[in-house]
C-alpha cells in the first residue's frame, strides 16, 4: 500500500496532549492538501483523533481552528494557487478560511478505540508509559489489522521493546517530533533491525511532506536528543548543588543562575528550566525512568525534579509559571482546562501572551525575590522556606 | 479654467504619529487608538493654530475604506468629534485611494474657489492596523479594479505590483544592482523617518539598515522581487523630507484655509513677518505646511 493510500486514514492517539495535538495539526494541513489536488477528488481522508479525555479533545478542537488558521495565514501565498479555480474564492479571508474548513472536515475526535478501525498510519503520542503504550497499541493492531504502520513519539522507550512488546512484527518506528512539533524542524527516525525497510522509507517520505528534517538515530533509550538533554539536566541541577554549597546561593537563585547562563551564553532560546517546564517535569522523569531501566549501568534520577512532581508541580509548555505571585494560579488553571495537553500556560504575562520565552515565574519569584511563597502551594520550592 | 481665479492657502497644520510596529508604543496585542482618536488629534492641533472653530465655514475628511478596516461609514459625521462648533456645518467625506489626502485638500480648495466657503478644514485619517496584513491585503486592493484583478491577484495585491516594477528593474540593472539599490533606498527612508519623530520607524534601531535591506525576498512567504523591508520606503522617506505631512496615513490634518484674512489674525501677522508658509494650493510643496 502507497503512501498516498496510507494518508486517506490516520490516527493519531494521544492527540490532546502536548505533541499529539501537534501532530494532528500538521497532519491535517498535509491531508487536507492531498484531499484539494484534482487526481485525488475522488478518495477520502480521515484523521482520528483519539484520547481518553472527552474535554481535552473539545479543547484540542479550538487549539486545531486557531492554529490552522495561523497556518493558513503564513501560506496564503500559496493557498490562492490551489484554489485558483474556485471562482467564489477571492479575498485572502475566503481561501484561508477555506482552507481551514477543508482540514477541520478530514477530523474525526473520539475518545474510543475502535473508531481508528480503518487506519492505515498511526501516530501514537500517549503518556510516556511502557505499559500503557504496549496495551493500547496491541488494542489497536488487534481492530487495524497487520497492514497498519505505527509511528511512536516516544521520547524514551526502545523501539524494539515497543515492537515486541506489542507484537507489531516490525511495523512501528520510532518517530521522535520535537516540542512544539508544528515548529521545530528536528525529527528523530528511529529504527531496529526488524523494522521493515518500506515504513523506513515512509517515514521519511512523510517527513518530507511535513517538511522535517530526519535524523536518523540508534534504538537506544532517550535516543539522540533525550540522550543528551536528560544528562544536561543532571548537570545543571548539579550545578545549582555547587552554586548553593560553595556560592552560598539559595536554590532559588542557584536555579536562576543555571538558566539564565544556559540561556544567554550558550545561545538558546530557552534556559535549561525553562525547557524542563516546557517538556514537562512528569515527561522529564518518565524519560529518565525509561533511561535507567534500559541502559546499563547509568541511573538517571533527580532529586530536585522529584520534589517537583511530588509537590504537583508538573510543568508543560510553561506551567511552571503557575508560580506566579508565589502560588498556584488556580484561577488561571481553571481557565485553561479543556485545552490541549491539560492546564498549559497558567500563569500568562499582564498582556495575555504566553510563550515559552518567558522566564519561568519560579526564576521571576527568584529575581524579585518573591520565590519563598512558591512552597505554600507548589511543591519545589519547599525547601526554600529555609533559605530565606 | 486655466489658473486658479484667487490664491488659497494652507494657514495650519497638525499630523499624529504614524503607529506601526517601528514605534516603541506599537504593540500587536495591546488596544490602540481607533479612528476616532486620530481626526479628534489631528483636527483639534490643527484647530488650536487658527483663532476660533466657529470660522470654520466647511469640512472635507479624507479615508480609503474606514468601512471595511474600522467598520465605520459617513466619516463626515464624525468630524464635528473634534470641535461642537463644527456641528450642522457642511462636511463631505472624500475617498481616492492613496491619493485620499490630496483628494480632500483640492476638494478643499474648490470649496474656497466656488465662494461658497473661506475656510475649510480638511482631515486626512488612515487606521489600518486593525486586521492583519494578509486581510489587509485584501481592503487595499479595493484599490485596483477589484472586478476584474482581485481574484487573479497576489496574496500581497500591492506589494506585488511593486514587486513586478522591482522585476522589470532587476531585468534592466541585474538583480545584484537593484537589491543593493534598494537596500539603500531603504537605508535612507529609515535614517530620515528617524529625524522625525512621529515617523513610523521613529523609533527603529536596526544598527545595519543596509545589511537588513539586504535581506533576501521569499516568494513563498511574501513577494518574489521585494523584501518586507522595501515597503515603508516610499512613506517613510516623504515622512522625513517634509516633517511629517503625508496625505493617506494614519491621522493626519492638512488645514486649507480661504484668503479671508479676516478670520485669522495670526496667519496675517505670520505672512507679514515672512514666517508663516503660505503656499497657494497647486504649487508642489503646499502640501506639509
Ligand atoms: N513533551 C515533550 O516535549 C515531548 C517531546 C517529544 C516526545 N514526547 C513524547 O510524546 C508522548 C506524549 O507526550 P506529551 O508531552 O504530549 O504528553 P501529554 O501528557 O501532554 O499527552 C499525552 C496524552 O495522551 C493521552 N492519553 C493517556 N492515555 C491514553 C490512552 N490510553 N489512550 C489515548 N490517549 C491517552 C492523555 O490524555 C494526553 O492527552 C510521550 O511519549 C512523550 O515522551 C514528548
Amino acid at each position: 500500500m502507497d503512501l498516498d493510500t496510507r494518508l486517506e486514514n490516520v490516527a493519531v492517539l494521544g492527540a490532546a496532549g502536548k505533541m499529539g495535538s501537534g501532530i494532528a495539526l500538521l497532519l491535517a494541513q498535509e491531508m487536507a492538501k492531498q484531499k484539494l489536488k484534482p487526481e485525488n477528488k475522488d478518495r477520502t481522508y480521515v484523521l482520528h483523533l483519539i484520547d481518553v479525555s472527552e474535554s481535552a479533545l473539545t479543547g484540542l478542537l479550538g487549539y486545531l481552528r486557531a492554529q490552522l488558521t495561523k497556518a493558513a495565514e503564513k501560506s496564503t501565498v500559496q493557498l490562492r494557487d490551489i484554489y485558483a479555480d474556485r471562482d467564489d474564492l477571492v479575498e485572502n479571508y475566503d481561501v484561508i478560511a477555506a482552507f481551514v474548513e477543508e482540514s477541520l472536515s478530514v477530523i474525526r475526535p473520539s475518545t474510543t478505540l475502535e473508531t481508528v478501525k480503518g487506519a492505515r498510519l498511526i501516530f501514537e503520542a500517549i503518556i510516556e508509559d511502557k505499559g500503557i503504550k504496549f496495551d493500547v497499541l496491541r488494542k489497536v493492531d488487534a481492530l487495524c489489522g497487520p497492514e497498519t504502520y505505527y509511528l511512536t513519539n516516544t521520547s524514551s522507550i526502545p523501539i524494539g521493546v515497543l515492537d515486541e512488546g506489542a507484537g507489531l512484527g516490525g511495523r512501528i518506528i520510532g518517530y521522535h517530533f520535537y516540542n512544539p512539533p508544528a515548529v521545530q524542524r528536528l525529527l528523530e527516525l528511529i529504527t531496529t533491525k526488524s523494522t521493515r525497510p518500506e515504513l523506513v522509507e515512509m517515514g521519511g517520505a512523510i517527513a518530507k511532506r511535513l517538511r522535517k528534517k530526519v535524523f536518523p538515530a540508534n534504538d537506544i533509550a532517550g535516543f539522540i536528543g533525550n540522550g543528551h538533554f536528560m544528562r544536561d539536566i543532571l548537570h545543571a541541577t548539579s550545578e545549582v548543588a555547587r552554586l548553593m554549597s560553595e556560592e552560598s546561593m539559595t536554590e532559588v537563585e542557584a536555579i536562576y543562575v543555571v538558566n539564565t547562563v544556559s540561556q544567554d551564553l550558550l545561545i538558546r532560546p530557552m534556559g535549561i528550566f525553562q525547557l524542563i517546564d516546557y517538556v514537562g517535569v512528569d515527561v522529564c522523569r518518565f524519560i529518565m525512568n525509561v533511561m535507567t531501566e534500559h541502559i546499563d549501568g547509568e541511573t538517571l534520577r533527580d532529586d530536585l525534579l522529584d520534589r517537583m512532581a511530588a509537590g504537583g508541580v508538573i510543568g508543560g509548555q510553561g506551567r511552571l509559571r503557575a508560580l506566579r505571585g508565589g502560588r498556584l494560579d488556580e484561577e488561571a488553571q481553571r481557565e485553561d482546562r479543556g485545552v490541549p495537553g491539560g492546564p498549559r500556560c497558567l500563569a500568562r504575562a499582564p498582556d495575555g501572551s504566553c510563550e515559552g520565552r518567558q522566564a519561568l515565574g519560579l526564576l521571576q519569584g527568584a529575581r524579585d525575590g518573591r520565590h519563598a511563597r512558591c512552597g505554600a502551594g507548589a511543591g519545589l520550592p519547599r525547601s526554600l522556606e529555609g533559605d530565606r | 479654467m486655466s489658473r486658479m481665479t484667487k490664491p488659497v492657502y494652507v494657514t495650519a497644520g497638525y499630523n499624529t504619529i504614524s503607529l506601526g510596529s517601528g514605534r516603541k508604543e506599537f504593540h500587536p496585542k495591546k488596544p490602540r487608538p481607533g479612528l476616532e482618536h486620530y481626526i479628534k488629534e489631528a483636527g483639534q492641533g490643527a484647530l488650536a493654530q487658527v483663532n476660533d472653530p466657529s470660522n470654520v465655514d466647511e469640512g472635507v475628511i479624507a479615508n480609503f475604506m474606514a468601512a471595511r478596516f474600522n467598520k465605520q461609514g459617513n466619516l463626515a459625521a464624525v468630524m464635528p468629534m473634534i470641535d461642537p462648533k463644527l456641528e450642522y456645518k457642511p462636511i463631505v467625506r472624500v475617498e481616492g485611494a492613496c491619493g485620499s489626502g490630496g483628494l480632500g485638500l483640492t476638494t478643499s480648495a474648490k470649496f474656497v474657489l466656488s465662494g461658497m466657503a473661506d475656510s475649510v478644514l480638511t482631515v486626512g485619517v488612515e487606521v489600518q492596523n486593525t486586521v492583519k496584513a494578509i486581510y489587509g491585503a485584501d481592503i487595499l486592493a479595493g484599490a485596483g479594479h477589484y472586478a476584474s484583478q482581485r481574484k487573479a491577484g497576489h496574496a500581497y495585491f500591492f506589494p506585488a505590483k511593486f514587486s513586478d516594477r522591482s522585476c522589470a528593474a532587476q531585468a534592466k540593472f541585474g538583480a545584484e544592482r537593484t537589491r543593493e539599490g534598494m537596500a539603500r533606498w531603504y537605508e535612507r527612508a529609515i535614517l530620515n523617518a528617524r529625524a522625525c519623530p512621529k515617523a513610523q520607524e521613529y523609533h527603529n534601531s536596526i544598527d545595519d539598515l543596509y545589511a537588513t535591506g539586504m535581506s533576501p525576498c521569499d516568494a513563498n512567504a511574501f513577494c518574489g522581487h521585494i523584501n518586507v523591508y522595501d515597503c515603508s520606503k516610499v512613506s517613510e522617506e516623504r515622512r522625513g523630507r517634509t516633517r511629517g505631512i503625508r496625505p493617506g496615513r494614519r491621522g493626519h490634518l492638512e488645514g486649507a484655509r480661504g484668503p479671508d484674512e479676516a478670520h485669522d489674525d495670526r496667519a496675517r501677522r505670520e505672512e507679514r513677518d515672512g514666517h508663516g508658509r503660505r503656499d497657494p494650493i497647486g504649487h508642489r510643496d503646499a502640501r506639509g505646511a
